[in-house]
């Protein structure tokens, strides 16, 4: 399986873990019941995955540190609430999304709301992710999408939230979260397509 | 493969792609063809590319650590979130897990947690008579042990015997320290005077919203206004947030520390619980607010109170009288006249109406420069950056001059850094325009 492939396969990632997550479950009741011990473990379990969250949600790496910070205490208080149902990390990591987000949008500092949005208001460097084929950065397409088409498109192919949680987590009905991931798939089609036609070259450097 | 093949191909890849985006059921012949698939055409490579690297956005880039290797650097923020959620859990502390202001967000979160951690530990340190822990043992800290500048580890020491002193007994439970100012939260916000406010300054007295949105914050509480909406904000208790005029939203989150009062059309409203309300103020009269979650307390001018839900709107908009829109030649009209007549403003303004209601027409996109033009020349370079960079985006025949105007735009603002990316992104576009030698000339000085 090629590298795109391996891709796509993560970006429909839902539920891959076969295991009846008995021995997650008591860490989260454990953690949730005041055991520091196992919250320790418990948040040491959840890093790598809240960090992940963040990152993807927020470009900028100071922000996105501070919006793992809170996302962790949330996701830690929310512990008893993990029922073994799914696997520990989909949990989290939808935890952890609902925490971002709302992170994101009071500060007005994320992927979420446009680089060009903030560059009037605030002095930090956003990274841009320039590829080899693209033409443009990876952000300047993302920035290109309407708010909700951005926040859909983020959930859906960088965290691989299903669109039944992307519903959730955005307040929006399930057709919506449909027609705004067609739509900005579309979009994104399209300015890639012109900006190649174009024979724009990638002038800008990741910072 | 010949290209009428490859063509078809692409279009499957496209369809296949979009149709497991939606969550549509593919057949294993269809899975295997799109995770096998390798695009051929470049607009196809490009966009393989932007999926995949926005299936790995937020993975650790190469050279970073690694999970498994980051361990010991997560050590403190570890023991941190720990400790600040276990302190909340046995006192029913309200834990605050909003950010603070921006200004001191940065090095809060580890010293900041530990050092309300150790506070608590200190409280239960000298109430072991009445507090114990979850387990049944005395509290695990003893203050001896606090160690308020650095995380604590304190809890997986042996129980210490109490050590209550007379001086001690006066701690008091902590307690977030509740808000005593406005502060600017975000966005635009300009002073009586017309003069900007910084991120994050207290505030107080009349204030108005500049070009974009701002917003006002007070704790956790924000008021987020659009632009040209005005406030008056009273520091005298309870710390009152009167609007004036505008629209907007209110939000209190689901923890609150310290109650913002909003004033609008005499009304007041306590933001004492979470809650969620647009408000469309007309005047000091009349207004619109709409409680699209949680619930509030409201108090009319005549004193009497009642609680508003979910869903629940008091006031209603202001009856509006149609306006008549002139076409789009005649505003661009009116705009080219005002600027050959040297009115600034008022080309801006008619511009502005021009892109507002006829955004889609070449003419509005053609607007874009000049009306940047107009901002730099007003000294407002914030608005004007905004479009020429939205003209650069859309591309055009004045792409150049944008691209000219934006470095003039960032050189106002004072991003050098930016401006130096911007100019040698000008010179390897754009070698032998006319203005390359001033731009090469600034670089090598």
């Amino acid at each position: 399986m090629n590298a795109l492939a391996i891709a796509y396969r993560e970006s429909s990632v839902t539920d891959s873990r076969p295991s009846p997550h008995q021995d997650d479950l008591a860490l989260a009741a454990a953690a949730g019941s005041g055991d520091s011990a196992a919250a320790e473990r418990f948040v040491r379990r959840a890093i790598p995955i809240v960090r992940r969250v963040s990152r993807a949600i927020i470009a900028d790496r100071t922000e996105s540190e501070d919006a793992l910070q809170l996302a962790l205490i949330e996701v830690l208080s929310a512990a008893r609430t993990y029922r073994g149902t799914g696997a520990f990390d989909h949990w989290v990591r939808k935890v952890a999304s609902r925490a971002v987000i709302r992170h994101a949008r009071k500060t007005r500092s994320s992927r979420i709301h446009s680089i060009e949005e903030q560059a009037d208001t605030r002095h930090t460097s956003m990274s841009t992710t320039m590829l080899e084929s693209l033409p443009r950065s990876l952000e300047h397409y993302l920035d290109e999408l309407p708010e909700n088409q951005r926040v859909a498109m983020l959930l859906r192919h960088a965290l691989g939230h299903t669109i039944a949680e992307i519903a959730e987590l955005t307040d929006a009905p399930v057709p919506t979260v449909l027609s705004r991931i067609k739509k900005a798939r579309q979009e994104l089609r399209r300015l890639i397509q012109r900006d190649v036609n174009l024979g724009v070259k990638p002038v800008a450097r990741t910072s | 493969m010949n290209n009428n093949a490859a063509d078809f191909d692409e279009a499957r890849w496209r369809r296949l792609s979009d149709a497991e985006a939606s969550e549509e059921q593919l057949s294993d012949t269809d899975r295997d063809f799109l995770y096998n698939f390798s695009p051929r055409s470049d607009a196809a490579k490009a966009e393989a590319q932007f999926f995949a690297a926005l299936a790995s956005l937020g993975d650790s880039q190469p050279g970073e650590a690694q999970p498994g290797d980051e361990e010991p650097a997560n050590s403190p923020l570890v023991h941190a979130t720990v400790q600040h959620v276990l302190a909340a859990q046995r006192n029913e502390v309200v834990a605050d897990i909003s950010p603070p202001p921006a200004k001191t967000r940065r090095r809060w979160a580890v010293p900041g947690l530990a050092a309300a951690a150790a506070a608590v530990a200190l409280w239960l340190g000298v109430s072991t008579d009445q507090a114990t822990t979850s387990d049944g043992q005395a509290p695990a800290m003893a203050v001896n042990d606090v160690e308020p500048a650095a995380p604590s580890t304190a809890d997986q020491a042996p129980a210490p015997a109490p050590t209550t002193t007379a001086a001690a007994v006066d701690v008091a439970p902590p307690q977030p320290a509740a808000p005593t100012h406005f502060s600017v939260e975000s966005g635009s916000l300009l002073d009586a005077s017309g003069a900007t406010l910084q991120a994050n300054a207290i505030v107080s007295g009349s204030v108005q919203v500049g070009e974009q949105l701002g917003c006002v914050g007070f704790g956790d509480s924000t008021a987020c206004f659009e632009s040209g909406a005005r406030f008056e904000l009273s520091d005298d208790s309870p710390q009152t947030l009167v609007v004036v005029e505008g629209r907007g939203v209110i939000e209190s989150p689901e923890i609150t520390v310290g109650v913002m009062q909003v004033e609008i059309a005499g009304d007041h409203y306590t933001m004492s619980s979470p809650v969620k309300m647009h408000a469309t103020v007309h005047s000091r009269k009349a207004a619109k607010v709409e409680i699209v979650s949680g619930q509030v307390e409201v108090r009319d001018a005549d004193g009497q109170t009642r609680t508003l839900k979910a869903g629940e709107i008091r006031g209603r908009d202001k009856v509006q009288r149609p306006v008549v829109v002139p076409d789009a030649k005649t505003l661009l009209g009116r705009a080219q006249a005002s600027s050959s007549a040297g009115d600034r403003r008022a080309a801006i303004s008619h511009y502005e109406k021009l892109l507002r209601h006829y955004p889609d027409l070449p003419m509005s996109k053609a607007a874009l420069v000049p009306l940047a033009e107009k901002y730099l020349e007003i000294g407002k370079p914030g608005p004007a950056l905004r479009h020429f960079e939205r003209y650069i985006r859309l591309g055009g025949v004045a792409a150049q001059e944008a691209h000219n105007g934006r470095i003039r735009a960032l050189d106002a603002l004072g991003r050098k850094a930016k401006k130096q990316e911007a100019i040698e992104a000008f010179l390897e576009r754009y070698p032998s325009s006319p203005y390359a030698a001033k731009y090469r000339a600034s670089l090598s000085k």
